[in-house]
């Protein structure tokens, strides 16, 4: 069927933004609007038979094996009790500085994104253990809750990360070089963050009430025993990966296996641990990647239509320098962070915002570093940021859904920040990498 | 069972795919020759652990949505909202059902097979998609009937993110 690309525009990108408003889930909309896409512009029954097709060819791709993988890591860890003896180290290795559980909270955070996957996993084990303590010490409940839900955003941008596979893997873009490019600006934004705690806790020690009673001499010794051992793991997939022993995508089941051993060597890899953490991996990759099994249509039919060579058209007529379209792109990056998943982000912008990126010759590890720190910040801004929700939900029923909002916010301006000086410093996203190489 | 048998399943082929990718890559660190077909076998065992956690991941209310209008629609517009969701996955399902088992028939008699280091009939990929779509299709008819006669089955706990 012939239709100028409007109307195709219309119907694909409309068509799903409208279905996602209804409420089926993000899988079934995208799904739902290839079923007609295919039939409009793939040749009828064909079109359908080629939507199955490209269905199985969508997830019979190697490079994505990494998503279950990296997963499983956080899950293991988090089943097995080892991440929670990490953190109590953490706590027990931290001397007395001004807001101590909340300065805890971020370094723990950052120790577990370098071993863990998932953010949903590091935010709500972090909030589960650290929440409550610092809630019965006095801290004040923004100081409280926002470092928890920051760092656990910072989990995507530091390896291993789920959602940096996948960005890869849909965009075409290098996966080592993106999972080596966000550990800088994640480990900026771990600093920035405790800076901001101990300034904002020196200034005003009421928001966070230093420990009753004489203070416990900070000892190494548990930081030795439970955490330095993990350092295995960021190494089996980091060292492996860059050591040229495993490719990126082997480098994540050689982590996970890592994982398993280390859990097992704690003697907290029971059968039961290992199923829930099967289970739990199976839940969110499981997730992620039957939104991908409409990937390919959804991209041949904007290709076929002209729909997707329109749309970048239109974007480039606006005939805007590429600093300014880098900044365009990642303004609509923003905007949709606020009330769309990062998967659907990905599905619906990388069609158009790829082609232009290499176009205009960016350093495509660059830009895909951008474009995770958004989807980080995307985590955690209102209405919809998924981190605000997991918060909510693990803090006391009394607090509103406002004092969450405004406990992000600090840390919202500090990830627009570091966005802001990635992208007038390239090297603090491409620098590792070519150091490394 | 129906639904957590096949989802036990795929747990047990990521834990598989975990243990094959790890053996090969030792093996080619020590030896120089990884394990033919880890590759192949790593890609089936990816596509078959989402498809057949599907079903069960929709009862468990884990694939994601945004539910952003539900929320601020008055109960009797929600629930309508909600049904209207169900239904769309539901006629989705069904007919994704039908055009799989399409496929599978085609492909069966091609008889193309796909030859990579494992050699297989090709139908065989296409093999579980009509009974996941099925059972995926049973379950938004089951969602379906809830809220029709259940005013309190609008679900608001159910999975926003992967992240």
């Amino acid at each position: 069927m012939s239709l100028s690309w409007e109307p195709a525009a219309l119907l694909m990108l409309g068509g799903v933004t409208a279905l996602i408003l209804i409420g089926p889930p993000v899988a079934f909309c995208f799904l739902a609007i290839n079923l007609v896409g295919a039939w409009l512009f793939l040749g009828g029954e064909f079109g359908l038979q080629q939507l199955v097709r490209n269905g199985i060819a969508s997830l019979t791709n190697f490079s994505l094996t990494p998503i279950p993988f990296f997963v499983l890591m956080g899950e293991v860890l988090f089943r097995s009790g080892v991440a929670m003896r990490a953190i109590d180290a953490v706590n027990r290795a931290m001397g007395a500085v001004p807001g101590r559980l909340a300065v805890v909270a971020v370094v723990a955070g950052t120790v577990f994104s370098a071993i863990s996957g998932s953010t949903i996993a590091t935010t709500a084990m972090l909030g589960a253990l650290l929440l409550p303590q610092m809630l019965a010490r006095g801290y004040d409940r923004r100081m409280a809750m926002g470092p928890i839900m920051a760092i656990g955003g910072v989990d995507m941008l530091i390896p291993p990360s789920a959602l940096a596979v996948l960005l890869g893997s849909l965009a075409g873009i290098s996966i080592s070089g993106l999972l080596v490019g966000g550990i800088v600006p994640g480990l900026m934004l771990s600093a920035l963050f405790v800076g901001w705690i101990v300034l904002r806790c020196a200034m005003n020690p009421s928001l966070a009430p230093p420990d009753p009673g004489p203070p416990e001499r900070a000892t190494i010794l548990p930081l030795l025993v439970h955490v330095l051992p993990l350092a295995a793991i960021f190494a089996a997939v980091v060292g492996s990966m860059v050591g040229g022993i495993a490719t990126p995508t082997e480098a994540g089941a050689v982590g996970a296996s890592a994982t398993l051993v280390v859990a097992a060597l704690y003697r907290g890899l029971t059968v039961k641990a290992l199923a829930q953490a099967l289970a739990g991996t199976v839940a969110v990759s499981g997730a992620i990647l039957f939104i991908l099994l409409g990937a390919v249509t959804f991209s041949q039919v904007l290709t076929f239509s002209g729909a997707g060579d329109g749309i970048v058209e239109v974007l480039r007529a606006f005939d805007l320098p590429p600093w300014g379209m880098v900044l365009l792109m990642l303004a609509v990056l923003l905007v949709l962070g606020c009330f769309l998943d990062q998967v659907s982000i990905m599905m619906l912008t990388i069609p158009f915002f790829l082609p232009i990126a290499a176009a205009m010759g960016f350093d495509m590890v660059w830009f895909g570093v951008l474009f995770l720190i958004c989807m980080q910040i995307g985590l955690l801004t209102p209405p919809f940021g998924l981190l605000l929700f997991v918060m909510k939900s693990a803090a006391p029923p009394e607090v509103r859904m406002r004092e969450v909002y405004a406990a992000a916010a600090p840390y919202v301006l500090f990830s627009l920040g570091v966005l802001l000086l990635v992208f007038a410093f390239p090297p603090l996203a491409t620098g590792l990498n070519a150091w490394l190489r | 069972m129906l639904l957590a048998l096949p989802a036990a399943v795929a747990g047990l082929l990521v834990l598989g795919m975990v243990l094959l990718i790890t053996a090969s890559v030792a093996r080619r660190a020590l030896t120089g020759a990884e394990i033919p077909g880890t590759v192949e076998l790593s890609e089936i065992g990816l596509y078959l652990s989402a498809a057949l956690a599907a079903p069960w991941l929709l009862h468990k209310g884990q694939h994601i949505r945004a539910d952003l209008l539900g929320p601020a629609l008055p109960p009797a517009g929600a629930r309508l909202l909600e049904g209207l969701s169900d239904g769309l996955g539901l006629a989705v399902c069904a007919v994704l059902a039908w055009v799989s088992w399409g496929t599978l028939v085609a492909s069966y008699a091609t008889g193309g097979v796909v030859r990579r280091t494992v050699t297989y009939p090709e139908w065989w990929l296409a093999a579980p998609l009509p009974f996941v779509f099925a059972l995926l299709a049973g379950e938004f008819a089951l969602r379906l009937t809830r809220v029709a006669t259940d005013p309190a089955a609008v679900r608001r706990d159910e999975a926003r993110s992967v992240a």
